[in-house]
């Protein structure tokens, strides 16, 4: 669904001619919901309306197809809910998301937490305001809107995965001026380089936007294991496991890259691997 | 002393008890109650009939020798001929149908012998007596002896083999114990030969009863256990106060009648305790029988069901292992008893032949389990252990078993409605405050209310953060920013309502508004304020509402127009005892409720101390 560009008050647009205007997606499965937050973007000339979506996979289809700057996203919807989106954004997306929700504690304590932006239903238009100024300060921003993906990724609740295993969970990582959302399953290892944090995956190597200090705390409990001052490594792709030295380890990768375990964390490593 | 010596006692004792035994036999047989159908009356009947006649006859032998000797002759002559045709008769009951050929030859033996007892009334010869008993004796020995040949080389029907070879066993016994007639009567008591011969009445009736259609053979054994015991013992103590001479010198001396007395009184209880030994011992090894007698209350102290299948299956196999059976099953009354006729525990022969048919062909008692819905049941119980039948007893029992188990499956019944109706009532309720319900259906109202009607959307605005403020339940403290700004959005909605008559007037510091206070604490004084300074009132009215955070620590009013009518009550509502309580709790003393009146307005005074826990608690 795409509709066509209002335009609103052209004087207040004259302002802002340079810069070009919010990309905008709706996503809500009630009608009245979708028209709402159409009317109330319409008063905002900076905003385009590129496209509504009834549902997640619509939502889906519309991101990859538009890639807007912003995505009012709705949490309850049938089979694809709002935090399954965000999971599964398609590849190189960065959409500022701004979740709309009708009575979500869990979601709404979790933004809170994370001072992430979200609105309560029905939205006035000065709380549609604030929220459009903050999408507006982060845009262009890719590293900012990438971190506040992951924190949304995380908010949610981990549908069809057991407690602990971060399954559709999001780590931002860098290569050069580009910005990805890269999900930890694929995720083989966190190096530490001096002050640099490299995320290992099977393809490539990108630069992590937190110290592995940081990294190491928010993926506490997960398929992550410290093994090395200096190194995170996803048991899950551990694939060989053999003693060196003064009670140190070897740790080989699917990959066949190299880790050292260090003795202080053989024991973690190995109840970890029940090995 | 008792001449229990005699041999002339001892055998009209014998017979004396053959003729009651069997003659309560005959009555149990044909009084139409102990059987459980009509087939296999006749045959039983028969030779009890003859073990009857046979020991009358003996008896009138024994006892009257001086009769007529016509008479005498023709009593002799009958009772030999009975006793006669007595193993013939067991021998058919032993075998059935299945060997007519032996069957004939038995009853062709016993003609010839029946013959000759009665040739010799004519032909005064008495050796022809001995000569028929010697035939019988013989010649069933050897039909017992195929018999048994046969029986163990056709192997096939396993159960019914032990109980035939047993059969024709004691028939050997039986048999055998004629060869004592041919000698006449021994001069000595307690002979071996006499021990046989009287051994033949118990033998007879094992014989007969191994048919086992009789229902009330327990109550039969029970009454020949008693019977004997009581003979026995009776016997013994008389026999012993013979012997010590107590009843010749208990008329004299009032020692030993003291010690007959006692002796008596000791029999009795003896007898007492004994008897109900041998009973219980008949219950337990003979009968093998369950205890249905409180059978009722072990189901009562049934374990905890939810619902009535489990019970029921449960209950079904309590009684089953009451009575003793491992077949059991539990069937809607509609499909086994079409009519729902039954009322109490039957036979399975009670039931219609046709729908029992090829279903529930092991079963052999039904009870019925009647409920005041319908929907009843039918607990269908097998053959049970040891062959033994449902007496008349049991199914006393069971009916009073099956009014239980239709007791508590009624209770359960009842419980579970209760349980649904507060499921139901509960959905209700949590539907009515469903948040997401009431927030999307708030959103959709927002959405249909046109863009113009800004002071409607406000409305819907409005209510909106207030029911979520409400509905916050995890939250202890708020700042008064925040719970300020509910107030405020609660007023908008009142002002709307009462249009002019209602002024507002808020005067908040800027240094209170971070201050922690619990929430809903001023909230709940402004409702009550328009409530009672405005609602009520047909002219306008104010509310006034200042913070103010000083040295001593934050003080909130609440000013309304208006001072309460009636009997001035001091934070008489609801809502200010639970803000008063709340404060308490939270800050002790130091904090509180304060309500001054004056004739023009209402003031309530909130106090919250400047150090308190509360900022901890935040």
């Amino acid at each position: 669904m795409s509709f066509p560009y209002a335009p609103g008050n052209v004087c207040a647009t004259t302002l802002r001619v340079d810069i070009p205007p919010l990309r905008t997606l709706i996503v809500d499965d009630e009608p009245v919901a979708r028209q709402v937050l159409r009317e109330e973007l319409g008063s905002f000339p900076d905003v385009e309306i590129v496209g509504e979506a009834a549902d997640g996979a619509d939502a889906l289809r519309e991101i990859a197809e538009h890639r807007p700057d912003l995505v009012l996203l709705d949490l309850e919807m049938p089979v694809l809910g709002g935090f399954d989106v965000i999971r599964q954004l398609p590849e190189g997306a960065l959409p500022i998301v701004i979740i709309v929700t009708a009575y979500d504690q869990h979601a709404i304590r979790a933004f809170e937490a994370g001072a992430l932006d979200y609105l309560l239903k029905p939205v006035s238009q000065e709380r549609l305001e604030k929220a459009l100024d903050r999408a507006r300060t982060l845009r262009g921003k890719t590293r900012e809107v990438a971190e506040s993906l992951v924190q949304l990724s995380d908010a949610g609740p981990l549908a069809g995965a057991p407690a602990g295993t971060p399954h559709g969970r999001k780590v931002v990582g860098r290569t050069g001026a580009e910005y990805y959302l890269l999900d930890l399953d694929d995720v083989l290892a966190f190096q530490a380089e001096r002050e640099i944090v490299w995320i290992l995956t099977a393809r490539q190597r990108y630069m992590a936007t937190q110290t592995l200090r940081n990294v190491d705390q928010r993926l506490r409990g997960s398929f992550f294991q410290r093994v090395h001052r200096n190194a995170l490594v996803n048991v899950n792709h551990v694939r060989k496991m053999s003693p060196l030295s003064s009670q140190r380890w070897l740790l080989t990768l699917s990959n066949g890259l190299e880790f050292i375990v260090s003795k202080r964390q053989a024991r973690n490593v190995r109840q970890m691997l029940q090995w | 002393m008792l001449p229990f010596t005699q041999p002339l006692l001892i055998n009209i004792l014998g017979h004396a008890g053959g003729a009651l035994i069997f003659a309560i036999f005959l009555f149990l047989l044909f009084s139409g109650r102990g059987w459980s159908g009509p087939r296999g009356r006749y045959l039983p009947g028969l030779a009890a009939g003859l073990s009857l006649v046979w020991n009358l006859g003996s008896l009138v032998v024994l006892v009257r020798p001086n009769l007529p000797a016509v008479w005498f002759n023709l009593a002799v002559a009958v009772s030999f001929s009975v006793l006669s045709l007595l193993p013939a008769v067991l021998l058919q009951i032993s075998l059935g149908a299945s060997r007519p050929l032996l069957v004939a030859s038995g009853y062709s033996l016993s003609a010839v012998a029946v013959g000759m007892h009665f040739w010799e009334i004519h032909g005064n010869a008495p050796a022809l007596h001995q000569e028929a008993l010697l035939l019988i004796t013989v010649g069933f020995l050897l039909l017992t002896a195929i018999a048994v040949a046969d029986a163990v080389f056709r192997g096939k029907g396993q159960q019914r083999q032990g109980a035939r070879i047993g059969a024709s066993m004691c028939l050997a016994l039986f048999a055998m114990s004629f060869v004592h007639f041919g000698a006449g009567h021994a001069s000595q008591a307690w002979s071996s030969e006499l021990i046989v011969h009287h051994a033949g009445i118990p033998l007879a009736l094992f014989v007969l009863l191994q048919d086992y259609r009789f229902v009330l053979l327990d109550a039969f054994v029970r009454f020949l256990a008693n019977a004997l015991l009581a003979a026995v013992l009776a016997a013994l103590v008389i026999e012993a106060a013979f012997r010590l001479v107590l009843v010749e010198r208990a008329v004299r001396e009032p020692l030993p009648e003291a010690l007959l007395l006692i002796s008596i009184c000791l029999f009795l209880v003896l007898f007492a305790w004994l008897r109900n030994r041998v009973q219980e011992w008949l219950t337990h090894a003979v009968f093998r029988q369950g205890s249905v007698a409180n059978l009722s209350l072990r189901l009562r102290d049934c374990p905890a069901f939810a619902a009535e299948e489990q019970y029921l299956e449960w209950a079904a196999s309590t009684v089953a292992a009451a009575v003793k059976t491992t077949d059991f099953a539990i069937v809607r009354q509609a499909e086994a008893d079409p009519g729902a006729t039954l009322h109490a525990p039957v036979m399975m022969t009670a039931l219609p032949a046709a729908v029992v048919a090829g279903r529930w062909d092991w079963a052999e008692a039904a009870v019925p389990i009647r409920l005041v819905q319908s929907n009843s049941r039918l607990i269908l119980l097998g053959r049970r252990q040891g062959g033994q039948r449902y007496l008349g007893e049991d199914l006393a029992a069971l009916a009073g078993a099956a009014a239980e188990i239709a007791g508590k499956v009624e209770s359960l019944r009842q419980q579970e409605m209760t349980r649904l109706v507060s499921q139901a009532e509960l959905r209700a309720l949590q539907s009515q405050i469903n948040p997401h319900f009431l927030f999307n259906a708030l959103n959709t109202l927002y959405g249909t209310i046109p863009r113009e009607s800004s002071a409607a959307r406000r409305m819907v605005l409005n209510l909106a953060d207030i029911f979520r403020y409400f509905l916050q339940s995890d939250k202890t403290f708020v700042t008064l920013a925040e719970e300020m700004q509910i107030v405020r959005a609660y007023l908008e909605v009142e002002q709307s309502r009462l249009g002019d008559r209602l002024a507002v007037e808020i005067h908040v510091e800027d240094g209170a508004l971070p201050v922690p206070i619990p929430v809903l604490s001023i909230q709940p004084l402004v409702e009550n304020a328009i409530k009672h300074g405005v609602a009520q009132r047909t002219e306008p009215g104010f509310v006034r509402i200042s913070a103010i955070c000083d040295q001593e620590g934050l003080r909130v009013t609440v000013e309304n127009s208006g001072a309460p009518q009636g009997p001035a009550s001091p934070g008489a509502g609801v809502g200010l005892q639970n803000v008063r309580r709340r404060l308490e709790i939270c800050y002790g003393p130091a904090a509180g409720l304060h309500i001054a009146f004056s004739p023009e307005t209402t003031v309530v005074e909130l106090r919250i101390p400047r150090t308190g826990d509360a900022a901890r608690k935040l």
